[in-house]
């Protein structure tokens, strides 16, 4: 496509009134050489930028794929060489980020457009404006000479930061190597070396034929030119300039060596460790005026490796020998080709994780348990390797089945392993710096039963989507929910596109059990914004029937979907969950879900959210007693109406409307319902009715799958003590029996002191709360019995949920001011 | 720095003569060389206005013998615009030594050649009577006196047909020859000239490419030197041969400059040729030639009209063309008649001294000028290349003062421009930025 560029570039020159002048096309070997003329008379030079002419040349190298890919530009003299962004001495560097800045469409324009400004900028000294970092020198490397991965920070052990006089500084880099790859693990002055091998310190030979060996860093406190030296002779006289002449250069190298012999370090042979020298100049920055090192490999070509070894040898006594020695050394030093090895950077100081501003950062260095390898505890668990956990446990008992090898993350020679151990094994490989830990225990028989051991990570991701790993956390957490790890529960719907996850944190009054019949409850009747479609999902009235089966007879039923719905979807709840975590308005029980099937419409679905529920003893002591915050607020609303309508001193009360959980012994209450219009109402006591109750239950009851029902009844005694009265105890084992509701039934009475009660009602602290689970009279109470005190009309209110009509009755007391049991 | 304040005494003075080359080299008090002319009173053409240039130089000579004293006068080649007005200069100045090429004769004996000017007819009636005269004094087992000397430049095959084919070898000089002698002053340290062309293979080629070309370098006493190269009319192929021929004699030190006097006025036949298709193709070789001799801070001189805007087929130099070329390679060009102001124009002083060899810039040229013309007539010593400069300056304000140039644009505004244009705005569409990698 050079006669597209060429075309450009004429067109382009035929309308610029000479400002644009192609000079020349050759084309050579499929590259499309344009010379072309630019004016550029008016830049003025500034602050150390390039000089230029009142017009410049350049040629401009048109490969066979532009206008995909950006041209080339190069100058034909060497004026600029040295200058940031000029390499080879006559390229210029026009594009950081060709994938970005370049525009195929804008063609030579754009080229032309950005070498304009390129020129002008660079004539202004402005290529490296203050405060972006450097362009690091440019070595011209090459894999055949290895590689070096550089770990550790070098911060303030450079020459440079202190005003001090010493310019030059020599460390050793503490390295492994694996093949060509040599790895920095650390910086150590001589003294340290010296005392680490004192100590018996410092192994040759690690596992895996990693070998350790010690590498000289010189330090120098000024920037070598941009383009490296290519030859020894122009290096070693760069050194000497900056303050480190040839014999100390020379001393550099053999000191490595000697130590390195000491160490036992296999210095012949194929497994031979590199003689290598690692360079640091100023030429770094991330942040203004702070300049950080940019370091540079050489490796020592054979000749200079052994020149080295026989330098170190040679017996100072052999005077003359030493002399020719150190000879042949300059002599090398003289004509040696530099072999400059590739740097990977991973040091913190001169790198920036390119998970900036991802909610997952909250994961760094934090202690993980991941629960079940599969789909979606798989996929998370390799999200926390590389957020960078401090440790991170996965635990499942199951065994790699060819049947998931098409959406889980293992291979065929997987087959027949434990899960867990197969997935640490390979995120193991991830991190240099973390090996992960597998169990194959059962959880639920298991893991769950030593609670104490969970206590030391900080979060729990449950991905097992077993109801008996959630019903197990919720009981082992219960005792302990204070010091109980953050806990995400995770599931996906039954085609893996929709999933939810549940965030408990420390302290919170349920996790993933808990949470997800809160969720299902909530969205049930009217669900939230963007909840419908995984309310149906996740939790189908009446249940879904079919279910898929991979292996119909012998497996259990589970979802379908592909690796790429399950990786995105186990991801995308991660980075949800996560960043809940890691928000700080988080209420201490949330579930987020995540909607990714193609066809989603409308809202994403909205963050919800639980306050803790007041939790009470039952009096029997089998059961603990939840009263979510909803229900409380409902108990306040109808006793602060009865007060308004009734009086201060009216009792009223209603149903109790939740489960019981057997399983965690727990009674839930989730709503509760005012005085049926046939109660009765009094200030010295409730009789509850039934006209309407069951029609209430059963609404509830279906619009919930049967996941909220009648649990009990409650009442109030205002300005009384929260306990049952005769009368109370009298009509216990009468209350009344709904269609579905067990056996038990929980007895909640509301009291509490003037203070206590008036603050319950008015501000909304906690009254006094009885609360007590009995066994019901499994027989019908027959149908308009009351209470005998209750007969006489007069004597009470009507229940009923709004104002009641007609006159107030005149023995049930006033407004205010009626005793109880009068 | 005060004894820098001032010009300098040794340099060379560009005059702004229109399209023509009119160089005066001081060298000292004493001795100036004067390498071709072109006054401008003389001129027919309607372009050139008519200012006495031959009048203005005469004034600013040393007098020797009660009469105005021109040590050299150098004639590249005898093309009007460099000897218009020798006549002129003859009759009013004793000319100590001319040098001059074959080609005067070789023309004058073929019948086909281009019709000469009177002032080369001029040159060439007295070289012939320097050559009379110089054999004269030789044969009577003398020398020449001042005035009667003659130094021919070049070879010609058909030398031995004429008058100067007899002339010892201390009359003559060729390519590859470092001159230092001038009118018989011995200048070696301060002034020499190598001369570069004309080769004996171009005496029968156009009168252009017979020119007359070397390197003038003026050393300062403190050791600073400043070099000239120039080419007269010379076109592509024998500049190149200049520079192949130093090169392979590894002579690069008589390449080297500090200013180049643009070949032929700017012409841009020096760096293009045509081709079949009649396209001018770029030489390269050529500009890639002056740029590796160029010394930093080298400076082209045009001694020309001012630039084109557009270059137009068959049109004489100077060429735009050419003038952007040497844009590419040297620091500055500079055009005499468009220096410092292309409204009045003045001359184009190159001058050398312990703060080294440089154009001079700004109102010195023209402050030390005036002040020079006053001490001149006090005979004050050290002055001449001031005088000479003074007489330049006085040439210049003659020049009857053009429209004022169009407001320059700054050449990234004007490469933008056109982007912009061919574009169809100031920015490309955006293109959706994101990542993948």
């Amino acid at each position: 496509m050079s006669e597209l560029a060429q075309r450009q570039l004429t067109e382009l020159a035929e309308i610029s009134d000479g400002a644009i002048q192609l000079l020349g096309t050759v084309t050579e070997s499929g590259l499309t050489t344009l010379t072309v003329s630019l004016d550029t008379s008016g830049i003025e030079t500034a602050n150390g930028g390039i000089r230029l002419r009142a017009r410049e040349r350049f040629e401009i190298i048109v490969g066979p794929s532009f206008p995909d890919l950006h041209p080339d530009v190069n100058v034909a003299h060497r004026r600029w060489a040295g200058t940031p962004h000029v390499q080879w001495g006559r390229h210029l560097c026009l594009y950081a980020a060709p994938s970005v800045e370049w525009n195929p469409a804008d063609g030579m324009r754009g080229l032309i457009a950005r070498l304009n400004l390129w020129l002008q900028r660079a004539a202004a000294g402005e290529l490296d404006p203050a405060g972006r970092p450097l362009h690091p020198p440019v070595a011209y490397h090459s894999y055949k000479h290895g590689w070096v991965v550089v770990r550790p920070d070098l911060g303030d052990l450079v020459p440079w930061t202190n005003a001090g006089p010493e310019r030059v500084k020599l460390l050793y880099a503490w390295c492994a190597k694996r093949g060509k790859r040599i790895d920095v693990l650390e910086w150590l002055t001589r003294q340290q070396i010296i005392d680490r091998l004192v100590a018996d310190d410092l192994r040759a030979q690690g596992e895996n034929g990693v070998a350790y060996f010690a590498a000289p860093l010189v330090l120098i406190s000024d920037t070598l030119e941009m383009e490296y030296p290519t030859t020894a002779a122009l290096l070693a006289g760069a050194l000497d300039t900056y303050g480190l002449n040839r014999d100390e250069l020379l001393r550099v190298l053999v000191n490595a060596r000697i130590i390195n012999k000491a160490i036992g370090v296999t210095l012949e042979g194929d497994d031979a460790v590199p003689a290598m020298m690692l360079l640091g100049t100023p030429a770094r920055r991330l942040e203004p005026g702070v300049l950080l090192a940019h370091i540079t490999a050489w490796h020592l070509d054979d000749l200079g490796a052994d020149i080295t070894d026989l330098l170190q040898e040679v017996s100072p006594e052999h005077v003359e020998l030493a002399a020719r020695v150190r000879k042949l050394a300059h002599d090398w030093l003289g004509f040696a080709r530099l072999q400059w090895m590739v740097i990977h950077e991973a040091r913190p100081e001169v790198t920036r994780r390119r998970d900036a501003g991802s909610p997952l950062q909250w994961l760094a260095g934090k202690r993980v348990l991941v629960l079940g390898c599969g789909a979606l505890g798989a996929p998370i668990a390799e999200q926390c390797i590389r957020a960078g956990v401090a440790q991170l446990h996965v635990i499942d008992k199951g065994a790699v089945t060819p049947g998931i090898l098409l959406r889980q993350p293992y291979e065929d020679a997987d087959i027949g392993y434990n899960k867990a151990e197969r997935l640490a094994t390979r995120l193991s490989r991830i991190r240099h710096d973390l090996t992960v830990t597998s169990s194959s225990a059962n959880i639920v028989t298991g893991t769950l039963t030593d609670p104490a051991d969970l206590l030391q990570y900080d979060l729990i991701v449950d991905a097992t989507a077993d109801i008996g790993v959630r019903v197990g956390i919720e009981r082992a957490r219960g005792a302990i929910r204070a010091e109980w790890p953050a806990t995400i529960s995770a599931l996906f719907g039954h085609t893996a596109q929709r999933g939810v996850a549940t965030i408990s944190l420390p302290g919170a009054t349920g996790s993933g059990h808990d949470i997800l019949r809160r969720l299902s409850i909530d969205t049930a009747i009217t669900a939230p914004a963007g909840w419908k479609d995984l309310a149906d999902d996740l939790f189908p009235n009446p249940p879904r029937t079919e279910r898929f089966f991979p292996e119909p007879g012998c497996s259990a039923p589970t979802f379908t979907g592909s690796a790429a719905e399950t990786a995105a979807l186990a991801s995308a709840l991660l980075v949800s969950a996560v960043s809940v975590l890691a928000s700080t308005d988080a209420e201490p029980m949330t579930a987020i879900g995540c909607d990714l099937s193609p066809e989603v419409r409308g809202p994403r679905p909205v963050r919800l959210g639980w306050r803790n529920d007041v939790i009470l003893p039952d009096k029997t002591g089998n059961y603990e007693v939840r009263i979510n915050a909803r229900a409380l607020a409902e108990l306040r609303t109808e006793t602060r109406r009865g007060r308004r309508v009734r009086g201060g001193r009216i009792e009223t009360g209603g149903m109790l409307l939740g489960s019981f959980d057997e399983a965690t012994q727990t009674v839930l209450i989730d709503t509760v319902a005012g005085p049926s219009p046939d109660s009765h109402l009094s200030a010295a006591y409730f009789d509850h009715g039934t006209e309407g109750t069951q029609e209430i239950v059963t609404s509830l009851s279906t619009a919930t799958a049967n996941r909220v029902g009648f649990v009990g009844m409650w009442h109030t005694h205002p300005y009384g003590v929260a306990s049952p009265s005769d009368r109370d105890e009298e009509g216990m084992a009468d209350i009344v029996a709904m269609d579905g509701g067990s056996r038990r039934a929980l007895m909640l009475i509301l009291g509490g002191n003037a203070p206590i009660w008036e603050g319950w009602l008015d501000s909304g602290t906690l009254p006094n709360i009885y609360a007590r689970v009995i066994n019901r009279n499994p027989a019908s109470r027959q149908e308009g019995m009351v209470a005998p005190f209750l007969t006489s009309s007069g004597a009470w209110f009507p229940g009923g949920y709004t104002y009641p009509t007609g006159q107030f009755p005149t023995g049930a007391g006033e407004r205010a001011g009626i005793g109880r049991d009068q | 720095m005060s004894e820098f304040e001032g010009l300098p005494a040794r340099g060379v003075v560009f005059w702004p003569v229109g399209t023509g080359d009119s160089t005066t080299v001081v060298v000292d008090d004493l001795v100036v060389m004067q390498v071709d002319i072109h006054d401008m009173a003389k001129a027919d053409d309607d372009d050139t206005p008519e200012v006495a240039v031959v009048d203005r130089l005469v004034e600013a000579l040393p007098a020797v013998g009660g009469k105005p004293y021109l040590a050299t006068f150098v004639l590249t080649h005898a093309d009007k615009d460099h000897c218009l007005g020798f006549a002129d200069l003859l009759q009013q100045v004793t000319i100590g030594e001319l040098w001059a090429t074959p080609r005067l004769w070789r023309e004058y004996n073929d019948p086909d050649a281009p019709e000469l000017c009177s002032d080369a007819v001029a040159f060439r009636e007295e070289s012939e009577r320097r050559i009379e005269a110089t054999m004269k004094a030789v044969s009577a087992g003398g020398v020449p006196a001042s005035g009667d000397r003659i130094r021919v430049v070049g070879y010609d095959d058909e030398q031995s047909s004429h008058a100067y084919s007899e002339l010892p070898e201390e009359y003559l000089a060729w390519p590859g020859q470092s001159l230092t002698m001038l009118d018989g002053n011995e200048c070696a340290g301060v002034f020499e000239a190598f001369i570069h062309a004309p080769f004996r293979d171009d005496a029968a080629a156009a009168r252009n490419e017979t020119s007359l070309s070397m390197q003038v370098t003026l050393t300062d006493e403190t050791g600073v030197d400043g070099k000239v190269l120039l080419f007269g009319d010379l076109a592509h192929d024998t500049i190149m041969k200049v520079f192949d021929y130093s090169e392979y004699y590894n002579r690069e030190q008589y390449l080297a400059w500090d200013l180049l006097l643009a070949p032929h006025h700017c012409s841009k036949r020096v760096m293009y040729k045509r081709d079949a298709e009649g396209t001018e193709q770029l030489q390269m070789d050529v500009l890639n030639a002056f740029e590796r001799n160029a010394r930093p801070g080298g400076t082209v001189v045009c001694s020309s009209a001012v630039f084109p805007d557009v270059d137009v087929d068959g049109n004489n130099p100077p060429h735009k063309m050419a003038a952007d070329r040497y844009a590419e390679i040297s620091d500055e060009v500079i055009c005499t008649m468009s220096w410092v102001d292309e409204g009045a124009p003045s001359p184009v002083v190159f001058g050398v001294d312990a703060a080294g060899a440089r154009i001079i810039r700004g109102d010195l040229v023209k402050s030390a000028a005036s002040e020079a013309a006053a001490e001149l007539a006090a005979s004050a010593v050290g002055r001449r290349f001031a005088a000479v400069t003074a007489a330049a300056v006085a040439v210049a304000n003659k020049i009857p003062r053009s429209a004022a140039a169009t407001t320059v644009v700054a050449g990234p505004e004007r490469v933008d421009a056109a982007v912009t244009s061919d574009r169809g705005g100031r920015h490309a569409p955006e293109t959706p930025v994101g990542f993948g990698r």
